[in-house]
């Protein structure tokens, strides 16, 4: 197997709060290859977003940061660089989209100059240059007549333009990594399912690969190649994402297909919830963090904390009492 | 001016002098205000008058030749000339608070100018330190019989500052002009001496452009006539509101223009900018007598009196005004520049008017309580300073016919007998409002302090308004705080503006009426200066005003003070605040 | 934009002419009289000259009549004659104002180079020392009033440390003299600046947009120079208002501790010798600049933020 372009151990973060140090990632650790789509998936909480942040370097140092682990980018461990050396790598390895691209822009400053300061930053080249790149860029995410609109303002696109142009500006640099956070999920669905495509699109276009955050499995579903399930901080199972919709191992896993429209009305027909609030990550009790809201806790459970265990090729879930394999194909 | 139309105002008012006309404002800021007016001077032989002690002053009118009757008048006695080591550069920084309105001797009423203004615009005579009439534009004088008529002979090399000769007819125009109406001020300027020409009335009320009292009998001769005998008219042709300056030049340069390079008369010159407040005196090109030491005074305009104090404490400010209400730090005897501190000779009073004509003040047993029932020295020490003098009586220390006094004693018994008496009742929380406008923060904390003892020793509440500048005070107010200053050494003027019915002073103070007092002032004002009768009628005036308990007196205004740096040489100022020897100061090295 | 810049300017009209309405009004039923002014408690300036100088310069005719005749004055570009000095009021305004207007634009330079900086450097180094440091002083700085500052600076520069003379009088604004005349009045409106600056930086850099312009790989200085100042100097443009009325009441102190004949000292001086044709003047030109400085302000608007158009 190639060495896997994002390769991330025993990652680690802490923020500090008044109630104390808070751990919203929690020794994860998963690799993603060239060209390939990592789906993470989880609860609000559950240090998706925060794991993006770390691998990006953008946690505020004020509010706290990585402090185990290594991230190797490349082969390049993030965690142990200076702060310009990870920001050199920003855009040119590893470009990221956010959730929310109406606030995503600078709302005062033109389109087209916030795409071409990246490349100008990155790419040593100059102005001209950099605003043909951009329009370009513009073209190739999609934009209309994007010479007019280089000199747009960002209150002048729709959502998903804008969402677009944060992909151009992302891509700019010809990243090796697109790390999105849940970027479809201000928008509405058909202009969701646009920007799937396009993402798979550019994507297969360019042999990136991508790490895709998100809470939608119908999502993942579509786009991923594997997915990592993340609770409390940790991640409870990775696997390939059929091997995760037909036999998730987890019972958090299974809960949260169940808990999926689609998925549900070909099990049960009927909607189930997870009951319980996500755990609160200042003050992890021993045991399962999620043994309090599993349907089916051991004792174990309660005393020691699961690790992954590998449940089948390259599937693992760290569970003490994983789901039975129904379908009777569960290699171990 | 009907008051002063009567002949008690010519003769008292005038007379007296200069005394201590209206001088409001004693404690005001440089703003106009007239005030007493001394006259510079050098002099005679005899050196240097030492500036410290005040000798108690008797203006002194020379007698006249018997056989011409014409009177010489004595010219200036240098003082002795520095010869220590001098700065090369002989400039003078004398910081000023506040911006002139207007350079005219005419209305000049600060005190700002008022220090050079001799030197500028020479009057026709001048004082000395002690008060002693000297040459000015003119050597001499002659005053007929029925002493209306003063014939004034100018001297043959008096010239202006552009080189011109000065001439009777220069004079002539220099006074009325002041007395247009467009050139008046509105508490009076030069009109209130020059009234008592014939004719001067119907120009200051715009009827004529002539005085018919005022002749040029010849290019050096000027004949004056007054309305009514005056024995202090030849000390009033020594103020600085008569000096002397060029009036075709004002006329031919107007809206003011000629102010800012009037031409006048004298050693120095003076150049005024408007906009910028600063004020230059040099050496005039065009002068008779010897050039003086000092190059160039240079008045910068400081508003803010603490960075005068680090402009003087810098050496960067030679003098600086130094009185009670503006440097009162340097009033404390171990402030480091105590030593520097140059005594105005005063003449004035502060006091406290009760209007006799309103309850509860129209009874004496009222005026008696409250005098008796505060302790006003401690009051004034700890307002305004522990060396301000406290107006025991009304005649000012300084002044002849003063006699010491202990002013009214604090008595809580007697205050609460006299209280009891009160036609308004013993009770003195009962009677009608008392009620004073205060604005100075001195007064106002002097007012408080009274306020205060008032209730404590008698149980009467007085009721005090802060002013803002230049608000006017509500109408029912009833107590008043005045003061009044004088511009010649005579008591005559004090004692006519606090007791004369009809000066203006009681009209808006006391409006107490007193036709013996009128009459005792009025004949005191006719009697020669220095007469012995003339100082006894001046004190059993002060009597009555102060057994009458019209006013109650807060402090003497000797307190006007320069700080003058030690290296200033042959600083003297005396009555009108203004530099005695300016020609012959000299800076001497700018060390302590 | 014109036609915005044009009506606003059309609207002043009746704003100015409101202005002098009701300074004029207050003036003629108010309390003082400028022809009693320096007397204070004492009153003692002569009623029948007083009367006179009163008939003289018009005082004495109805209110109406002398309104119409200032303000048809006016309308002929005449400002009319100072009562206490009886000087056309033109030239000390002319003369003046440059001064002021300096000052003023000096410390307005004051602000923006070192209170907008130092703003944002508290912002990014939010809740460290160097903040902690930035914005005490600040604090210290506004909470001393410019009459005791000033004369404190003086003390310690001119007395204890001996660097410098009393920088008296007016100079020129390239003169060492007006260098702390400047600071000085840039001082009281300093805190707003940089308290605004903070502010402003510290929201902007809680955005979405600043996580992007970094998640691009920007350097944070250009970061914050680039992407949060401009968003963050909206709040600081809309204190305006308090920056202005700071550098006000900075100029009227400055100007009278350093003997600088500008502008604010003219009308403090036309205050308090009621000497109406000065006080109008100033009133109404003081009510202009601010007018004006209020439509710099609204257009400024439009500059750092594109989403606000003026039709």
């Amino acid at each position: 197997m190639p060495e896997p372009v994002l390769s991330i151990r025993a990652l680690e973060t802490h923020l500090y709060s008044r109630e104390g140090t808070i751990r919203p990632v929690n020794g994860v650790s998963f690799d993603i290859q060239q060209g390939e789509t990592l789906g993470i998936v989880g609860e609000s909480g559950s240090g998706k977003t925060m794991t993006a942040l770390s691998i990006m370097g953008l946690i505020p140092k004020n509010l706290g940061g990585v402090v185990g682990g290594s991230v190797l980018l490349d082969g390049e461990d993030l965690a142990q660089m200076s702060d310009s050396e990870v920001r050199r790598r920003r855009s040119t390895k590893m470009g990221m989209i956010f959730q929310d691209p109406a606030t995503s822009l600078n709302p005062t400053m033109k389109v087209g100059p916030q795409i071409a300061e990246t490349m100008k930053t990155h790419l040593g080249i100059n102005d001209t240059t950099a605003r043909n790149r951009t329009i370009e860029l513009l073209d190739r995410v999609g934009i209309p007549s994007p010479e007019g609109r280089y000199n747009n303002y960002p209150f002048q696109f729709s959502g998903g333009m804008r969402q677009r142009v944060m992909i151009a500006i992302a891509l700019s640099c010809d990243p090796l990594l697109l790390i999105a956070d849940e970027p479809t999920t201000a928008l509405d669905v058909t202009i969701q399912a646009q920007l799937l495509d396009f993402v798979r699109e550019i994507k297969e276009e360019r042999g990136m690969s991508v790490m895709w955050i998100t809470h939608d499995l119908g999502v993942v579903a579509e786009l991923c190649d594997k997915v990592a399930v993340m609770y409390a901080g940790s991640i409870v199972e990775k696997a390939s994402v059929d091997d995760v919709f037909a036999r998730p191992k987890h019972r958090y896993t299974s809960m949260l297909l169940n808990s999926m429209p689609s998925i549900a009305e070909r099990t049960a027909g009927r909607l189930m919830s997870i009951k319980g609030l996500p755990p609160n990550l200042a003050n992890l009790r021993e045991g399962c963090p999620f043994a309090v809201r599993c349907s089916a806790p051991v004792d174990r459970c309660t005393e020691e904390r699961p690790t992954l265990l590998p449940m089948g090729t390259e599937h693992s879930a760290a569970c003490w009492n994983p789901v039975a394999e129904t379908a009777g194909n569960g290699k171990m | 001016m009907k008051h002063y139309r009567s002949t008690f105002i010519l003769s008292v008012v005038a007379a007296l002098a200069i005394s201590l006309a209206i001088a409001c404002g004693t404690d005001e800021e440089d703003t106009d205000e007239p005030a007493a007016a001394p006259p510079p001077a050098p002099a005679p032989v005899p050196p240097p008058p030492p500036p410290a002690a005040v000798p108690t002053a008797v203006p002194n009118i020379p007698e006249p030749e018997p056989e011409t009757g014409i009177v010489e008048v004595a010219d200036w006695a240098p003082p002795a000339t520095f010869t220590g080591a001098m700065e090369s550069d002989q400039t003078l920084v004398f910081p000023i608070q506040s911006k002139r309105s207007a350079i005219a001797p005419n209305v000049e009423g600060s005190y700002i100018v008022r220090t050079v203004d001799k030197w500028v615009f020479m009057p026709l005579f001048q004082f000395d330190p002690e008060g002693n009439l000297r040459q000015g534009v003119a050597d001499s004088y002659k005053v007929s019989d029925d002493g209306l008529t003063y014939t004034v002979y100018l001297k043959d090399e008096a010239i202006f500052h552009d080189g011109s000769p000065v001439t009777a007819a220069d004079v002539k125009a220099a006074w009325e002009f002041g007395a247009f109406p467009e050139n008046q001020v509105s508490w009076g300027g030069s009109l209130l001496h020059l009234n008592k020409v014939v004719g001067i009335d119907a120009i200051s009320e715009g009827e004529a452009t002539e005085a018919p009292g005022l002749v040029a009998l010849d290019e050096k001769t000027l004949e004056i006539t007054l309305k009514d005998p005056s024995p202090t008219w030849p000390l009033e042709m020594g103020l600085w509101l008569l000096g002397i300056f060029d009036a075709d030049h004002a006329k031919a340069n107007p809206e003011k223009k000629w102010q800012e390079s009037p031409i006048g008369v004298g050693p120095y010159q003076l150049r005024w900018e408007p906009e910028s407040g600063l004020i230059e005196v040099t050496p005039a090109a065009n002068w008779w007598g010897d050039p003086p030491v000092i190059q160039k005074i240079t008045m910068p305009f400081v508003g803010d009196l603490q960075t005068q104090m680090i402009m003087y404490e810098n050496g960067e400010a030679d003098v600086i005004f130094g009185d009670l209400v503006r440097q009162p730090a340097a009033h404390d005897p171990d402030h480091k520049f105590n030593d520097d501190l140059q005594r105005v000779k005063g003449s004035g009073i502060w006091y406290f008017a009760y209007d006799t004509t309103k309850p509860p003040f129209d009874d004496i047993n009222v005026r008696k309580a409250l005098s008796h029932a505060v302790q006003m020295e401690a009051a004034v020490h700890a307002v305004f300073a522990p060396t301000a003098t406290w107006g025991t009586g009304i005649i000012h220390p300084a002044l002849a016919s003063h006699t010491p006094r202990d002013g009214y004693g604090f008595d809580v018994a007697k205050a609460k007998e006299f209280a009891a008496q009160s036609k308004y009742g013993p009770d003195p929380a009962s009677w009608p409002t008392m009620h004073v406008a205060l604005s100075r923060p001195q007064y106002v904390r002097l007012g408080e302090i009274l306020q205060e003892q008032w209730k404590e020793n008698l149980g009467a509440n007085v009721t005090i308004t802060k002013l803002e500048s230049g608000q006017q005070p509500p109408e029912d107010v009833n107590l008043f705080r005045q003061s009044i200053g004088g511009r010649v050494a005579d008591a005559g003027g004090v004692l006519t503006d606090l007791g004369h019915s009809e000066s203006t002073v009681v009209s808006r103070g006391s409006k107490h009426s007193d036709s013996a007092l009128d009459a005792l002032v009025e004949e005191a004002s006719q009697l020669p200066i220095g007469d012995p009768e003339k100082i006894a009628k001046y004190q059993e005036a002060e009597k009555i005003i102060i057994d009458s308990y019209w006013i109650l007196p807060i402090i003497f205004s000797t307190d006007r003070a320069y700080l003058v740096q030690p290296w200033v040489k042959n600083f003297v100022t005396t009555f009108g605040d203004d530099w005695n020897h300016l020609p012959w100061m000299a800076i001497a090295e700018r060390k302590r | 934009m014109f036609v915005y810049t044009l009506r606003r300017l059309i609207l002043a009209i009746p704003v100015l002419f409101a202005v002098l309405f009701i300074t004029f009004t207050l003036g003629f039923y108010g309390p003082g009289d400028p022809l009693e002014i320096f007397y204070n408690e004492e009153l003692v300036s002569d009623p029948e000259i007083t009367q006179r100088l009163r008939e003289l310069h018009g005082l004495d005719r109805p209110f109406w009549e002398q309104f119409v005749d200032y303000f048809t004055g006016l309308l002929e570009g005449d400002w009319g004659d100072s009562i206490s000095s009886g000087r056309p009021v033109w030239p000390s305004f002319a003369a003046s104002m440059p001064i002021s207007a300096q000052l003023g634009l000096a410390a307005a330079v004051v602000l923006v180079v070192l209170g907008i900086p130092l703003g944002a450097l508290a912002a990014v180094k939010q809740n460290t020392w160097v903040d902690y440091l930035i914005v005490f002083v600040s604090i210290v700085v506004r909470s001393v009033p410019v009459f005791v500052l000033g004369p404190m600076l003086l003390i310690v520069l001119v007395l204890w440390l001996s660097i410098m003379n009393v920088p008296i009088g007016w100079k020129g604004i390239f003169h060492t003299n007006a260098i702390l005349p400047v600071l000085l009045m840039a001082a009281g409106p300093l805190l707003v600046v940089v308290r605004q600056t903070r502010v402003g930086v510290i929201e902007v850099l809680s955005e979405n947009y600043i996580r992007t312009a970094r998640a691009k790989g920007m350097r944070e200085r250009f970061v914050v120079w680039r992407h949060v100042l401009k968003n963050a100097l909206t709040p600081v443009f809309t204190t305006m208002g308090l920056i202005m009325s700071g550098l006000v009441t900075g100029a009227f102190f400055v100007e009278l501790i350093f003997g600088i004949p500008g502008f604010a000292g003219l009308g403090i001086e036309a205050f308090q010798a009621r000497d109406y044709p000065v006080i109008l003047g100033v009133t109404i030109i003081g009510a202009a600049i601010i007018i004006i400085s209020n439509l710099l302000v609204d257009l400024g608007y439009g500059l750092l933020d594109p989403r606000i158009r003026y039709e």
